[in-house]
């Protein structure tokens, strides 16, 4: 390079090569449709219009098939409600023992909920995307599933063990309703509960405020914090501090959401050391890269904080644990502690009965990975799990276990022997 | 129906000149910006995917902000610089590219090309959006983020850089 001019040169011939697809309109809207789910709570209504308007909607409320005997039209589950939006029934027989249905593709958030009539002790499993997500039996209705995020494949139920009866899959589409005494601002939510944690109360920042502040009262019981930052411009990055004090730092990316419930502002919780009980300050403060708080006129910076005060806690005996955590869409508590001691694999066997299951696991001094298999379909469940806990120990909360079956779960360790539990949880409701 | 019209609206703050519809943003300006990303990317498929993902990201945004183009060129280079991190598409976090399968427009150009391509992010983006884009240091430090001293620090590594790259000494040489 000789001189600033040939790199203008060579920029600009470059550039004159860059292509000028002419779909790019669809192309972007079609993104924007998908990536409605961040702001999937205050916009929902201006969010059916898109899809409307671009003619997508999957799986539309289908008025002449409400109401289906035996299914709710409304369903609480886990901060949310749902709405009864579609259902198929499959009157099982000699040659119908299968049931599909195209999986809702939108961004909006939808549930299933499976119920069986006169199945006996024969079983209907749901699978999304041919993952196995419920399992009822007999009369049962199970509990809403909430689908993660656009599914491209189908649902699924496969009845076993029946030669008569029939199942009901509803699909379910939430609705704007919030549990409780929830806090909301612009498509973001801090819900009343988090596992066995309540709400103190919190703040969210006007637009592109750099600095929140939340002013609260701490008892005896510990709490914890739950800050959220979001800048599509990845121009900030935020620190957290109480009482003038920093105790975290963080992006102001999106990495957080929960594909099923990408409202929820729940990305991360922290928790300070014990505060005196009385009067406290939490603090996010959004600061640009090069540290200045210069606030920006078009940054779109949503900023908040919020206050929970933590739930019952089980002791692993070199950890604690939350007694009631959630997952998959669902609130968990622990049932049972099966303490591991000094070796390199571990298995057990798990046999759930007429409620799924949750599995965690706790290790230390090694790395441990844990599979679950089921005995009934003879797969391992959705993603095996792994924890790097070398020199000290790690919590993992694993995969969910379907009801009517056992499960071999296994955890070894590659190289050295660790401690640790195995820790079962039930659904609380 | 358009998309402004549907576009979440900003809370407690005066739209100005909000009437931009996004889609005529798009048809008009979204050539222009693909040719910074093309640039950024140094891949047809990359920039592309860029450009839309920070269409996608400003959209959420249209109706409270202000200067549109300004906004969406932030995004974009922003999103390109912190790739790295993300791991974003699959691409696998280096600070330094490795030189793309490109035509090259003319003769001449090849060395510098391939050169720039070596920059890393950042460094990248300061020459693009300095001797592309045409932009201030002051205008290039607000849309990366950081402070003029810093581009300039930046823009002076990269030149550095570029002037002694290997790519280049074959040229420097017959010359």
């Amino acid at each position: 390079m000789k001189t600033i001019e040939d790199l203008r040169t060579t920029l600009g011939a470059h550039a004159d090569h860059a292509g000028d697809p002419v779909a790019r309109s669809v192309a972007v809207h079609k993104r924007i449709r998908r990536a409605r789910t961040r702001r999937a709570g205050a916009v929902a209504a201006v969010a059916a219009a898109v899809i409307a308007a671009a003619g997508a909607i999957v799986l539309a409320p289908s008025v002449g098939h409400l109401p289906v005997a035996g299914m709710p039209r409304q369903v609480e589950a886990l901060h949310f409600t749902y709405e009864l939006a579609d259902a198929e029934v499959l009157e099982v027989g000699a040659d119908r023992h299968q049931l599909d249905v195209p999986a809702p593709s939108d961004d909006r958030q939808w549930g299933v909920v499976v119920r069986g009539a006169d199945l006996g002790t024969g079983t209907a499993t749901v699978f999304i995307d041919d993952e196995p997500v419920l399992r009822i039996s007999g009369d049962e209705r199970s509990a809403l599933y909430q689908i993660p995020g656009p599914a491209d494949g189908d649902i699924t139920v496969k009845v076993s063990g029946a030669s008569g009866g029939k199942v009901v899959l509803g699909i379910y589409e939430r609705t704007g309703a919030i549990e409780g005494r929830a806090l909301s601002d612009d498509g973001l939510v801090f819900p009343a509960t988090y596992g066995g944690a309540k709400l103190i109360g919190g703040e969210f920042g006007d637009p592109d405020d750099t600095t929140v502040r939340y002013v609260f009262r701490a008892g005896d019981r510990p709490v914890m914090t739950a800050p959220v930052c979001l800048d599509p411009t990845g121009t900030f990055e935020v620190s957290y501090q109480i009482d003038g004090k920093e105790f975290g730092s963080g992006d102001c990316d999106e990495q957080w959401r929960d594909p099923a419930a990408p409202d929820l502002a729940i990305g991360s919780l922290l928790q300070p050391d014990q505060l005196s009980p009385g009067r406290h300050t939490v603090t996010a403060v959004a600061t640009r890269r090069d540290g200045s708080t210069t606030p920006s006129e078009d940054a779109a910076l949503h900023l908040g904080i919020a206050v929970y005060e933590l739930g019952g806690q089980t002791d692993l005996g070199d950890m604690k644990i939350d007694e009631i955590t959630e997952h998959d869409g669902r609130r968990w508590q622990v049932d049972r502690v099966i303490p591991i001691s000094k070796t390199r694999a571990f298995s057990t066997e798990v046999a759930t009965g007429d409620q799924p299951a949750l599995f965690g696991y706790l290790a230390c001094g090694g790395s441990a990975s844990a599979h679950a298999t089921s005995q009934e379909l003879g797969q391992r469940a959705e993603g095996s799990t792994a924890m790097d806990s070398t020199g000290g120990c790690g919590y993992t909360v694993g995969d969910e276990l379907l009801a009517y079956d056992t499960y071999d779960i296994a955890l070894d360790s590659a190289t050295e022997t660790f401690d640790g539990a195995l820790v079962i949880y039930r659904p609380v409701d | 129906m358009t998309t402004d019209a549907i576009a979440p609206a900003g809370r407690g703050r005066k739209v100005v000149a909000a009437e931009v519809d996004f889609d005529d943003f798009v048809a008009a300006r979204s050539s222009a910006l693909l040719r910074t990303a093309y640039l950024l990317t140094r891949d047809h498929a990359l920039a592309e995917d860029l450009l839309q993902t920070a269409l996608t990201k400003a959209w959420f945004s249209w109706a409270k902000i202000e200067s549109h183009e300004a906004y969406v060129r932030r995004i974009l280079v922003n999103t390109y610089t912190s790739w790295w991190r993300r791991k974003w598409n699959g691409e696998q976090p280096t600070q330094e590219l490795v030189e793309g399968s490109v035509d090259h427009p003319e003769e001449g150009a090849h060395d510098l090309w391939t050169a720039l391509g070596r920059l890393p992010r950042r460094q990248r983006a300061v020459v693009v959006l300095r001797y592309f884009e045409d932009l201030t240091e002051a205008q290039t430090a607000e849309i990366l983020g950081c402070s003029v001293g810093t581009i300039k620090s930046q823009n002076s590594k990269a030149l550095a850089k570029l002037r002694i790259d290997p790519a280049l000494a074959p040229a420097q040489e017959e010359n």
